[in-house]
C-alpha cells in the first residue's frame, strides 16, 4: 500500500528553490557566508526529511521553516540582543516614498541586523514571505498578540533607520508628546 | 485636529499588522477580527486613513527592497555538490502536467506554489499559468470526451476530477446548505460528512456534464475539500467513498455511484484528511 507518497528530486527543489532559500537566508543572517551555510543546512535537512514533504505546493513554506529553525538555533548560541531596545513608535512613516529603489539595501540590511533575532523573522515572513499576521503566529506557534505586537515594532523600528528622520507622521508625533 | 484622541496601540498594531497590496486594513476576513478595530477607527478617522494609505505605499517599497538580494554565482552547484547530487539531476524534470498517473505511481515535481489548501489559491491558480494549462487541459479533455461518459473510465474521472478542482474559480463562493437548500436532484451524499459552512453552488461541464452541484467543504485546519455531484454513470467504480483514495498532485480523490448519480471527493489535503470526510461503514466485518 502507498501511503500518500511523492516523490521529490533532492536536485530539482535545489533548483526551483535555492534562490528565495537564499535571499531569505541572507535576510536572516546578514552576510553572504552566513547565509550560503544556513542554505546548504536547509537542503541538507531537506534531503533527510524529504520523505516528510507530503504536497509539492509546500515545498517552499517546507523550505522557509526549515531555515528558520536552523536560524533560530543558531541565534540561542549567541547572546541575544536586549529586546527592550525595540520601542513603539510610529513616527517613521514617510511622507513621500517614489518606489523601492530609494531604499538602500546595505541600509535596509544592517537595520535588520540591528533587531533581535525573533523579531527578524517576524519581519522576514512578514515582507518576504508575504504572510499575514495569523500565519506567523500559526506558523511560530506564538499568541497573536505577540505576533502583532513584535511586528510592529520591528517595522518601526526598521524604518527609523533606514528613513531620514523628520519625515513622520503628525499621529506620530502626537503620541511621540503624549508619552513623553 | 489636535483635540483627535490618539490611536491606541492596539490600532498602532493593526495598522502595522495589514500586508500591503492586501484587503487586510479594507475589508478583513473573518479570521482577522483583531483588525476590525483599525477599519471603524479609519472610518472615522482621516488622518489615521492616510496613514494607512502612506504605509501601504512605504511596506510596499520595503517589501520589494527586501526580495532584492544578490545570488552569489555558482550557489545552486555548491548546494548539489555538498548534497552529493548531480546538476543533470535538476534537469530531468517531469512535465508539469501529468494528466495519467496511476494512484501507486509515484509524482513527480509538479508546478510550485508559495500556499496551498486554500479557496484563494485555487482562484490564483485559474489567472497563473498553471491554471491556465490546467484549465486548457481541461477543455481539450472535455472537448475529446464529450458528453459521453461511456468513455470515462475510473482513472480518467480522478484526473478529470482533480483538473476542474485545480482550476476551479467558483470553489468556496456558493450558499451555505443550511442556509439555501441545494438542489434535491443532486443531494449531498449520506457517505460523506456534512460539516457546519458546506457550502453548494452549481456546476456546469464537470466531466463533460452540463449540470451539477459542487459541495464546498472546510476542514478543521483549513484543508479544502470539494464534493462533486453529477447525473453521470461510470462502470467500475465503487458504490461508496470508502476505498482507498487516488493520492496524486498533493490531493486525495475518491469517486463513488450511487444510483444515477456519480461522486467526486477531492481533498486537497492528505488521506487522513480525506478519511476525516469520509462516514465509516456501519456493522462488523465478520
Amino acid at each position: 500500500m502507498v501511503e500518500d507518497r511523492i516523490e521529490v528530486n533532492i536536485a530539482q527543489l535545489v533548483a526551483d528553490h535555492h534562490q528565495g532559500v537564499y535571499a531569505y537566508a541572507y535576510r536572516l543572517s546578514g552576510s553572504v557566508q552566513d547565509a550560503e551555510d544556513l542554505t546548504q543546512q536547509t537542503f541538507l535537512t531537506a534531503q533527510q526529511k524529504l520523505g516528510q514533504l507530503r504536497k509539492v505546493e509546500s515545498a517552499k513554506s517546507w523550505l522557509f521553516t526549515i531555515l528558520r529553525n536552523h536560524f533560530l538555533g543558531t541565534c540561542r548560541k549567541k547572546r541575544p540582543a536586549p529586546a527592550a531596545s525595540v520601542q513603539l513608535d510610529v513616527d517613521t512613516i514617510p511622507q513621500r516614498l517614489s518606489d523601492s529603489s530609494a531604499i538602500d539595501g546595505e541600509l535596509l540590511q544592517r537595520a535588520i541586523e540591528e533587531l533581535p533575532p525573533k523579531y527578524r523573522v517576524v519581519l522576514t515572513m512578514f515582507y518576504y514571505e508575504d504572510c499575514s499576521y495569523r500565519e506567523i503566529a500559526d506558523q511560530l506557534e506564538l499568541p497573536i498578540g505577540t505576533v502583532m505586537s513584535r511586528l510592529a515594532r520591528a517595522k518601526q523600528r526598521l524604518r527609523s533607520r533606514i528613513f531620514e528622520p523628520g519625515l513622520g507622521s503628525d499621529v506620530g508625533r502626537r503620541q511621540d508628546a503624549a508619552a513623553r | 485636529m489636535e483635540n483627535r484622541p490618539l490611536p491606541s496601540r492596539q490600532i498602532l498594531e493593526a495598522l502595522e499588522a495589514c500586508r500591503p497590496g492586501s484587503d487586510d486594513g479594507v475589508k478583513p476576513g473573518r479570521h482577522q477580527a483583531e483588525l476590525s478595530v483599525l477599519v471603524s477607527a479609519m472610518a472615522e478617522n482621516a488622518e489615521l486613513a492616510r496613514l494607512y494609505e502612506r504605509l501601504q505605499r512605504v511596506d510596499t517599497a520595503i517589501g520589494e527592497a527586501f526580495r532584492d538580494v544578490p545570488i552569489p554565482e555558482g550557489l545552486q552547484d555548491r548546494i548539489l555538490a555538498r548534497l552529493g547530487v548531480g546538476a543533470h539531476d535538476a534537469g530531468n524534470r517531469q512535465p508539469t502536467e501529468q494528466v495519467e498517473t496511476p494512484p501507486e505511481e509515484t509524482l513527480a515535481v509538479a508546478p510550485l506554489a508559495t500556499s496551498a489548501g486554500r479557496f484563494v489559491s485555487r482562484r490564483w491558480l485559474l489567472s497563473s499559468a498553471g491554471g491556465v494549462v490546467a484549465a486548457g487541459l481541461l477543455v481539450g479533455a472535455l472537448l475529446f470526451f464529450g458528453d459521453s461518459s461511456e468513455d470515462l473510465t475510473p482513472e480518467r474521472v480522478y484526473v478529470l476530477a482533480m483538473n476542474y478542482f485545480e482550476s476551479d474559480a467558483d470553489a468556496g463562493l456558493g450558499e451555505q446548505v443550511d442556509l439555501v437548500p441545494p438542489p434535491s436532484d443532486y443531494p449531498f451524499s449520506p457517505d460523506v460528512k456534512r460539516l457546519p459552512q458546506t457550502k453548494w453552488r452549481s456546476i456546469h461541464g464537470f466531466l463533460g456534464t452540463s449540470n451539477g452541484v459542487a459541495y464546498d467543504i472546510t476542514l478543521a485546519g483549513g484543508v479544502q475539500a470539494t464534493l462533486y455531484v453529477v447525473r453521470c454513470p461510470v462502470a467500475r467504480l465503487p458504490a461508496g467513498p470508502q476505498g482507498t483514495p487516488r493520492a496524486t498532485r498533493g490531493l486525495n480523490v475518491s469517486a463513488w455511484t450511487s444510483g444515477p448519480l456519480l461522486y467526486v471527493l477531492v481533498v486537497n489535503g492528505s488521506r487522513r484528511d480525506h478519511t476525516r470526510l469520509v462516514v465509516p461503514l456501519s456493522g462488523d466485518l465478520t
